[in-house]
C-alpha cells in the first residue's frame, strides 16, 4: 500500500488544500481574463524564490514579500509611464526568471532546486509548507466569500460594478494581494510553469458548464483534485516527474472535454 | 410635470490627454423629463453620460443632482458576445440590486427582480446563457438591470444599435411606459424614433450646438450639427403611439 510513506500522506495532504485554493483563484483568474497577468505574477515569484537561495533564507517567504514589492512597482510604473498593461506584465515575466537566474548563480555551490520551483515538486513537501498554504488557504476562503458579489460584479462588468458603488481600487489590491499570495504558496507544489496550467484548465471546462460561481469553484476543486491525484499515481508509477504527469492529466482532460462539448454542439443541430 | 430638478450641469468642460473632449456644456432635466442627446460619432455623448455616471471627473464646472445619492440606472453601449461570463440571467439582474459590501440580497431584492422580469417579459429566456441572446432579447436584460434598482435618472447609451426594426420598436414602447416613473437621457442616432416622441434633444458635438425642442426646424438643427443634409425618417410605429 503506497499510502503507508509518511511524505506521500503529506504529498496528497498537500495537493487536497492545494486543489481547493487553485479552484478559488482560477475561478476568478479566468472569469477576468488574466491569466496572463497570473503568469507574471508566477514568473516575478521566480525571482523571489532565487533571492531566498542567494541570501540563505526560506525562498517562499523571501518570494511573498519580493513579489507583492516587484509587481507592485512594476505596475506603478506602467502606470505613470502609460504602459500597456500586457507590455508591463511582459517585463514582469522575464526580468523575474532573470533576476532569479541570477540570484542562483551567485549562490556559490547551489546545485539546485531549480526544476523543483519551475515545476513543482508535491513529494518533497512538508509541514512547514502545508501550514503555509493552509493559513493562505483560510484567508482566501473567508475573503471570496464575504467579498463575493464585489468580485463577481468586477469580473462580470467593471464599469458598472464601480456605477453601482464598488470601490474598484480597493477589491482589485485585496485581489491581487490574494492572487499573488496563493501562487507563491502554491509555487512548491506545482512550480512556476505548472502553475499557470493549473489554475486555468478546470475554470476553461467549468465556466463552460455551470452559470453559478459557488458550483464553477466546487468543480474546479473536483477536477484540480482528480487531476492531482491522478498526475500523482501516474508519477509514482512511471517514475515521471510529478508537475508535469499532472499538466498532461489535466490537458489531456481538456482536450477530450472540448472534442466531446463540439461533437454534442454539432449533433444537436 | 413637476418642477423639480433631478441634475443641473453647470458649464462642464473635460479634457483628457490634452485633448478637450467637452467645453462649456450646461443643461438640466426635470423629473420625469426625456431628454435625447445627439451628434456625430466623437462628439463626446457617451463621455458626457461617464461623467454624469462619476466614472469620470470634470475638469471644470459642476454635475449636480437633486439627492446625494441619486438612484441612477445605466444602459451601457454592449453585445451579448461581450457577455462571455458563466452567470445567470437572474443574477446578473439581481446584481443590479448592489448596495454596499456585507449586505446581501434580502427579500425584497428578489421580489424586485422578479417583477422587472415579469415587466419586461423575459422569463422565457432566463435559462439562456448572456453570450447566446439576440440584440433584442439582451437589451431588455441589460434594461431590466438598470430599472431593478428604482432610479429616478436612467441614462441609455444608444440602446438600439444593435437591434432590428421591430425590437426597436418594442423597445421604445417599454421606454416611454418607464418614463411615467423617471427622467431620462437617451442618447441615440435614432432620429426617427425620437422626433416623434421626444420633444426636448440636445445637439452635441463637443459643444452644445442645439438646446430646445426638436420639432421646431429639426432639418436646419440636423444639418447643421452633421454638417450634411439630414432626412429624417418617422418610425411608423412610432407614429400611431
Amino acid at each position: 500500500m503506497i499510502l503507508q510513506y509518511k511524505f506521500l500522506q503529506l504529498s496528497i495532504l498537500a495537493l487536497f488544500l492545494y486543489s481547493i485554493l487553485s479552484s478559488i483563484i482560477g475561478s476568478f483568474v479566468v472569469l477576468r481574463k488574466m491569466t496572463y497577468i497570473s503568469g507574471g505574477i508566477s514568473h516575478a515569484a521566480f525571482g523571489g524564490l532565487g533571492l531566498g537561495v542567494f541570501l540563505s533564507l526560506n525562498p517562499i517567504l523571501t518570494a511573498i514579500p519580493f513579489t507583492l514589492l516587484f509587481t507592485s512597482f512594476l505596475f506603478f510604473i506602467g502606470k505613470k509611464f502609460r504602459i500597456e498593461n500586457d507590455s508591463i506584465v511582459s517585463i514582469i515575466w522575464s526580468l523575474g526568471m532573470s533576476l532569479g537566474i541570477i540570484f542562483l548563480n551567485f549562490k556559490k555551490g547551489y546545485t539546485g532546486y531549480l526544476l523543483g520551483y519551475l515545476f513543482g515538486n508535491v513529494l518533497s513537501i512538508n509541514i512547514f509548507d502545508i501550514s503555509l498554504l493552509f493559513m493562505v488557504l483560510v484567508l482566501t476562503l473567508i475573503i471570496f466569500f464575504i467579498f463575493i458579489k464585489e468580485f463577481l460584479f468586477l469580473s462580470l462588468d467593471y464599469e458598472y460594478a464601480k456605477i453601482v458603488g464598488i470601490n474598484s481600487n480597493l477589491f482589485d489590491t485585496i485581489f491581487y494581494l490574494l492572487i499573488t499570495l496563493g501562487i507563491v504558496v502554491m509555487i512548491k507544489i506545482s512550480g512556476v510553469i505548472v502553475n499557470i496550467i493549473f489554475l486555468t484548465i478546470a475554470p476553461l471546462i467549468t465556466k463552460e458548464i455551470f452559470t453559478n460561481i459557488y458550483k464553477i469553484v466546487l468543480f474546479n476543486f473536483i477536477l484540480n483534485l482528480f487531476f492531482s491525484l491522478t498526475g500523482l499515481f501516474i508519477s509514482y508509477q512511471f517514475d515521471l516527474p510529478t508537475g508535469p504527469s499532472i499538466v498532461l492529466v489535466s490537458i489531456t482532460t481538456f482536450i477530450i472535454f472540448k472534442i466531446y462539448i463540439n461533437f454534442m454542439k454539432v449533433y444537436e443541430r | 410635470m413637476s418642477s423639480k430638478i433631478i441634475l443641473e450641469i453647470k458649464n462642464l468642460s473635460f479634457v483628457l490627454n490634452g485633448i478637450t473632449i467637452l467645453e462649456d456644456i450646461s443643461f438640466r432635466i426635470m423629473e420625469n423629463e426625456l431628454l435625447s442627446i445627439i451628434g456625430p460619432n466623437g462628439g463626446g455623448k457617451t463621455t458626457l453620460l461617464k461623467l454624469i455616471l462619476g466614472i469620470y471627473k470634470p475638469t471644470k464646472g459642476s454635475i449636480n443632482f437633486l439627492e446625494e445619492n441619486l438612484s441612477i440606472g445605466y444602459l451601457p453601449q454592449k453585445k451579448s458576445e461581450f457577455f462571455d461570463f458563466p452567470i445567470s440571467i437572474y443574477y446578473f439582474i439581481l446584481l443590479g440590486r448592489y448596495k454596499k459590501p456585507f449586505i446581501d440580497f434580502n427579500d425584497d431584492d428578489h421580489k424586485k427582480t422578479k417583477e422587472v422580469i415579469q415587466r419586461l417579459g423575459i422569463e422565457n429566456i432566463l435559462k439562456k446563457r448572456l453570450s447566446t441572446l439576440s440584440g433584442g432579447e439582451f437589451q431588455k436584460v441589460l434594461l431590466a438591470r438598470s430599472i431593478v434598482r428604482d432610479p429616478k435618472l436612467l441614462i441609455l447609451d444608444e440602446p438600439t444599435s444593435f437591434i432590428d426594426v421591430k425590437s426597436q420598436n418594442e423597445f421604445y414602447n417599454l421606454l416611454w411606459e418607464l418614463n411615467e416613473k423617471m427622467s431620462i437621457i437617451l442618447v441615440t442616432h435614432d432620429l426617427g424614433a425620437i422626433s416623434t416622441k421626444i420633444k426636448k434633444i440636445i445637439c452635441l458635438n463637443k459643444k452644445i450646438t442645439f438646446d430646445g425642442d426638436i420639432n421646431t426646424n429639426r432639418d436646419f438643427v440636423m444639418n447643421k450639427l452633421y454638417g450634411y443634409e439630414v432626412n429624417i425618417i418617422d418610425h411608423k410605429e412610432h407614429k400611431k403611439l
